[in-house]
């Protein structure tokens, strides 16, 4: 088996989906290269994610769109509807607000309007997360957004192996998929199998095991807590990392029983906390799970401001392994009075 | 530096690059004899207990519990009482300085050079190790297993002899096909293979359903089979399979709870590890290995397919060698004899669970 990156692990989903499927074609903002050159030396997206796509799939599978992200969605949908697998990409999710009626308005909605008829096998690829110094309307996750949507499903891989599987499950899905690929973990390297594999949505992947302690986190924030996990393992603390791969659906009961068994609850959320998966999901456990509890609930999120610019200050913004650890350790601290 | 000598971290898997150490045995001070337990030893596979490499007395221990090393490195040091404490200090110092050399010789020794033969099924993986001198032996896993469950064995075995070991139609890099999922069907896919080696003889090492598939293989080979050994063999008269255990394998979602199937294999099931968990619900999800084990499962719960083995053993006479703790072969009986050796605190991975012993066995029948 070899080491691939989390980008090289996405480009081989695509890949061999598009090998497979005919119907599978990609569709966004320079992903060859340059629409109107003959594609010699294509860039393959901002990241180079879909580098030598078009020299292997051909224009017509590999489309280069005007800057106008409600055009991408718009033809994606049309063709999803029509029975292709188009993979559309936003250059960063910071930009969907362009393109959000074609989303919330129309793909989430044609299965639930045509009764059940129609399908919309669309995915949505879109970079999101802070990290990298891009400042605020480069650096937002917004996958609470798309989460409280009926219709759409939502994906946060926190690593390569996890992220090859879960697109190939997102293509072969027949509903409208949001992918969030995190930025800061496009370099992060695993061992990825070569055969394409599907990981089921809505299953939780039980990281780390434990029973003092249950912390949850998606996507970039999963690396920061099993360091933290780690950590207080060496000081006897033993916390389960839960990483529910998919924030719709929401695997609830992993984090139920998990919680039945630790009886606290640390959630991390790199989004500012207001309406977001840390709020969602102490709403859940204090609805469901209130008789497991032995201490607050615990998170850890962004503050309810935009991402700044200035290092210093994102790097305050964002959840960090100094946060989550005084959290985690909050909660395992944490006793009734008597 | 006559009478010391150097504990280090084993390789055991094909993958092996690193070992935790986990426990000791055995106290700084106390004296140790050759091949007794000394230290567990975890890797990313599993845990398992490494053999004392010397007689002496254990003088010192170099690692931290908990530390983990490279393959090779200096964990402790076995010496003579005799010995002084200077003596041993320099040799672990030296030891230590020329471990960048050490490390990479050797490496490999124990690892299968990977190839892909075909077969009527379509490609399979195999591994090989040797340089096609000595006897042939080829080593057949079990359900849902694949070719690096032969970890602990590959050392032991290959010695003056070629290891092929494959992984079965349904199994690790092989085809997906697996015909009807019968053990005949899969014994003439390997059969193939040997065809496609130009092996002249082969001793053949089957565990489980593998076991099964080398005794459907045998009568294929016609003057070509040496010796046959079969571990934890799967359709012998007198015994069933779990069909608990292998639906659970399958249909077992969550991590905790295959993690329970899995510890039904081991005597000693705190070897189960995290990662070993993992591999198995990765394999699942790969695309057709749902289908294949899944018709591979459904063959051997029906039980039709075992009818004939019976007579077959009576004809080849393997040595068979069951764990005492099996809880997936559920036997009849348990009655040892010239040809069948039960070994003790073992369950249905006695090759590796108490792999030393299992190889002795193996090496004592092909002489």
């Amino acid at each position: 088996m070899a080491k691939k990156t989390y980008l090289q692990a996405i480009a081989e989903a695509l890949r061999l989906e598009m090998r497979r499927d005919p119907n599978v074609f990609l569709i966004g903002e320079d992903i060859a290269g340059g629409a109107g050159t003959d594609h010699r030396g294509s860039v393959g997206g901002i990241f180079g994610l879909t580098s030598g796509f078009i020299e292997e799939f051909g224009a017509d599978r590999v489309i280069d769109t005007p800057i106008s992200e409600s055009a991408i969605i718009g033809a994606a949908n049309g063709a999803a509807i029509t029975g292709m697998r188009p993979v559309a990409e936003l250059m960063f999710v910071d930009f969907v607000g362009v393109c959000l009626d074609q989303i919330f308005n129309q793909a989430a909605k044609f299965r639930y309007m045509f009764g059940g008829k129609a399908k919309c096998p669309l995915v949505i690829r879109a970079p999101i997360g802070g990290g990298l110094r891009a400042g605020a309307q480069h650096s937002a996750t917004l996958h609470p957004l798309f989460t409280m949507f009926p219709g759409l499903k939502v994906v946060m891989p926190s690593n390569p192996y996890d992220a090859k599987g879960l697109l190939i499950e997102a293509i072969r899905n027949d509903d409208p998929v949001i992918f969030l690929e995190h930025k800061l973990l496009y370099g992060m390297e695993a061992d990825v199998p070569d055969e394409a594999y599907c990981i089921p949505f809505g299953e939780a992947d039980f990281v780390r095991e434990g029973d003092d302690v249950t912390l949850v986190a998606f996507s970039a924030m999963v690396p920061r807590a099993v360091e933290v996990a780690d950590r207080l393992e060496r000081e006897g603390i033993s916390v389960e990392v839960i990483d529910p791969r998919t924030t719709s659906p929401l695997d609830k009961g992993a984090i139920l029983e998990s919680v039945e068994r630790t009886g606290r609850l640390v959630i991390v959320d790199e989004s500012p906390p207001r309406c977001s998966m840390a709020s969602d999901i102490a709403g859940i456990v204090a609805q469901e799970g209130f008789a497991f509890l032995k201490a607050p609930i615990e998170a850890v999120t962004c503050p309810h401001t935009s991402s700044p610019f200035s290092p210093s200050l994102e790097d305050a913004y964002m959840p960090s392994v100094e946060r989550i650890e005084a959290a985690v350790r909050k909660a395992h601290a944490y006793r009734a009075a008597a | 530096m006559s009478g010391i000598t150097a504990v280090r971290i084993p390789k055991w898997g094909l993958s092996m690059t690193e070992g935790t150490v986990v426990a000791w045995h055995k106290a700084v001070g106390d004296s140790v004899t050759e091949d007794e337990d000394l230290v567990d030893i975890e890797t990313a596979k599993i845990t398992n207990v490494a053999l004392a490499p010397g007689n002496g007395v254990l003088r010192r221990i170099t690692v931290d519990l908990g530390d983990t090393m490279p393959v090779g490195a200096l964990i402790g040091v076995i010496a003579d009482a005799a010995v002084a404490d200077a003596e041993i200090e320099t040799f672990i110092e030296d030891f230590n300085a020329r471990f960048g050399v050490l490390k990479t010789e050797g490496a490999g020794e124990a690892v299968f050079q990977p190839a892909t033969v075909d077969s009527r099924l379509g490609p399979i993986s195999i591994g090989q190790r040797g340089d096609g001198s000595g006897d042939t032996i080829l080593l057949i896993h079990g359900f849902a297993s694949d070719m690096n469950s032969w970890g602990f064995n590959i050392e032991a075995l290959g010695e003056g002899r070629t290891l092929v070991a494959l992984d079965l139609p349904g199994h690790g890099t092989s085809t997906k096909n697996v015909g009807d999922g019968t053990i005949a069907t899969l014994a003439a896919a390997v059969g193939d293979v040997l065809t496609r080696l130009e092996v002249e003889r082969v001793h053949l090492v089957g565990h489980s359903l593998g076991a099964a598939v080398a005794l459907q293989l045998a009568e294929l080979l016609e003057g070509k089979l040496g010796e046959m050994v079969l571990v934890a063999p799967a359709g012998l008269p007198g015994s069933t399979v779990s069909s608990d255990f292998l639906n659970g394998l399958l249909t077992a979602r969550r991590q905790r709870e295959l993690k329970g199937y899995l510890e039904m294999l081991m005597a000693d099931s705190s070897r189960v590890t995290h990662e070993m968990v993992e591999d198995i619900i990765k394999f699942r999800r790969v695309d057709g290995v749902m289908d294949a084990l899944g018709k591979i499962r459904d063959q051997i719960n029906s039980g039709e397919q075992f009818a004939g083995l019976g007579a077959l053993v009576e004809k080849y006479r393997p040595l068979v060698i069951i764990g005492e703790a099996d809880r997936i072969i559920v036997r009849d009986s348990l009655q040892e004899n010239g040809e069948v050796k039960v070994i003790p605190y073992a369950g249905h991975m006695p090759h590796v669970e108490s792999p030393n012993e299992v190889n002795a066995l193996i090496v004592a029948r092909l002489g």
